[in-house]
């Protein structure tokens, strides 16, 4: 194997890790967004 | 409060300090059998150390143990021998329930004042036994007296200035013991830096008028920073 | 508005956050396809390639900080009445700080044992992030020793934070100067050291941690607004109920 190839290897290891973390994060954000609404609708209650 | 200025308050607060010392000598006896016991221990530990000289890369006899390691060590005895009595001017207000009769007779720079006072003193005290028996027991020179005696005051300052305002902090804390050292040694690493290279430049032969005033300039502005700030910043610390 | 509450949940800013998105797979990508490998390391250089992530992390883990005192200082000296707004901000800043302290670590000390052979060289820039480290942890250990009321945890860690300011100014500007360094001082702010096709990605990598950094430093605040508001809710309903 030529050594580009095994550096696109290696490449796919941070990629798949980085689109874990953010999808991880938009779920994060997303829930957030959640409880701050119910916090809202609590607080006009 | 009173209408005394604060000076006078500090002077007030620092004798009435040293009394209760001299009554009960919590601060002074922990820190002294701790620092006499790890005196005792590194001069042991480094028995086998003491007399072996190496080569260094241009082929000269060094001691594998010098006076600036041995300056490191003995500051670094210092930072936690410090680290066991200065906590106490503080708590002991705090467990006593005086802190709110000082909090309505006292301006928080009074106290502040008189605290770091009575630290440094506490401290010069420990340092004036300590420093000559770890002389005489590791073979540590003085090297060039001119910069022997601004390092070892200007670090007796710093210690005192960081271990005075981290006290106070921990005070409030619970469990402040344990908390103590661990927020207030992160600070003193640096500090212990600046000091080690000072250390060098007290033994080394070719200190230049540039290099003594950067290096113990370091040193000094440390502790005055420290100070500067919490003084400005004591009474969010002290005002409940 | 109970109706607005069922509905799904939607992003706010989503155009950013995706953009961060996409910057940082970019990054990824341009550090192993389109830069080349650098010129005089070990192994073709390939190693080299982790500046793009090493760098930024350095710099955010200093610039966090610094706003995190700046928060700080906001919350000690804010004329009218303190708002935990600014601890909130404060604290999250100097938690990013640790975690990109520790990336920074990670990502250096791998780079140091495949060029320089060793994990660990005691550089003055290595010795200096370790104790960045340290003052970033007692921090945060300080907030945990102080977790009985939010304005004296508010307090007391501001007042930390503008005091280990000190150490950490000493740290960043005069430590590095005065021992000598095996990191370079001059290559990345000097436009003449880097060839363009590392330009295109260390400009946008710097750009995407920046953008990550706020995102997360966003998060962070809400998520601690919420908790804090649960927790004046639960008191309220107690006092309500007695």
């Amino acid at each position: 194997m030529s050594h580009r190839i095994i550096l696109m290897f290696v490449m796919a290891v941070p990629l798949l890790v980085w689109f874990g973390v953010f999808f991880y994060l938009l779920m994060i954000d997303r829930s957030l967004r959640q409880a701050e609404q119910e916090e809202e609708g609590n607080d006009s209650l | 409060m009173n209408s005394m200025p604060w000076h006078k308050q500090a002077a007030a607060l620092w004798k009435k300090d040293i009394r209760a010392e001299m009554r009960t000598r919590v601060a002074t006896g922990s820190m002294g059998v701790f620092a006499l016991s790890a005196l005792l221990l590194i001069a042991l530990s480094m028995l086998s150390v003491k007399g072996v000289e190496y080569r260094d890369a241009l082929g000269r006899l060094k001691p594998a143990w010098d006076d600036a390691g041995k300056m490191a060590l003995l500051w670094t005895l210092l930072c936690f021998a410090a680290f066991t009595g200065l906590a106490h001017p503080f708590v002991h207000e705090e467990e006593s329930g005086t802190s709110l009769a000082l909090r309505l007779y006292m301006s928080a720079e009074a106290v502040y004042a008189g605290k770091l006072l009575f630290n440094l003193t506490t401290l010069a005290a420990m340092m004036l036994v300590i420093t000559p028996a770890y002389m005489l027991l590791t073979g540590m020179n003085t090297g060039r007296l001119i910069l022997f005696f601004p390092i070892m005051i200007g670090g007796c300052f710093g210690l005192g200035s960081v271990a005075t305002v981290v006290a106070a902090l921990a005070a409030k804390a619970k469990s402040s013991g344990a908390l103590f050292g661990a927020i207030g040694l992160p600070i003193l690493v640096v500090f212990l830096i600046l000091l080690m290279q000072a250390a060098h430049l007290c033994y080394a032969g070719n200190a230049t008028p540039i290099s003594i005033v950067k290096d113990v300039g370091g040193l000094v502005s440390f502790g005055v920073m420290i100070v500067a700030l919490s003084a400005m910043l004591f009474h969010f610390i002290w005002d409940d | 508005m109970p109706a607005q509450t069922k509905s799904a949940a939607k992003l706010q800013g989503a155009w950013w956050k995706y953009t961060a998105g996409l910057l940082m797979a970019y990054v990824i990508y341009g550090a192993f396809a389109i830069a080349h490998g650098a010129i005089g390391f070990a192994e073709k250089g390939v190693a080299a390639r982790v500046i793009f992530f090493h760098v930024p992390c350095a710099v955010l883990s200093s610039v966090a900080y610094f706003a995190g005192m700046c928060y700080a200082v906001r919350y000690l000296y804010s004329s009218h009445r303190k708002s935990l707004k600014d601890d909130w901000y404060s604290a999250a800043a100097m938690e990013l700080g640790f975690l990109f302290c520790i990336l920074c670590t990670l990502t250096g000390s791998i780079f140091a044992g495949i060029q320089w052979g060793s994990f660990w060289n005691w550089d003055p820039r290595e010795t200096s992030i370790v104790i960045m480290l340290l003052l970033y942890a007692s921090y945060l250990l300080l907030r945990t020793g102080l977790s009985r009321s939010p304005e004296k945890k508010a307090r007391l860690s501001a007042v930390y934070t503008i005091v280990a300011l000190v150490p950490a100014q000493f740290l960043i500007w005069v430590v590095p100067r005065i021992l000598a360094t095996m990191h370079p001082t001059t290559t990345l702010t000097d436009p003449r050291m880097t060839s363009i096709t590392y330009k295109m990605v260390l400009y946008p990598s710097f750009a995407a941690f920046t953008l990550l950094f706020i995102w997360l430093m966003q998060l962070r605040v809400r998520s601690l607004r919420i908790l804090a508001l649960r927790k004046e809710r639960a008191l309220r309903r107690i006092s309500e109920k007695y």
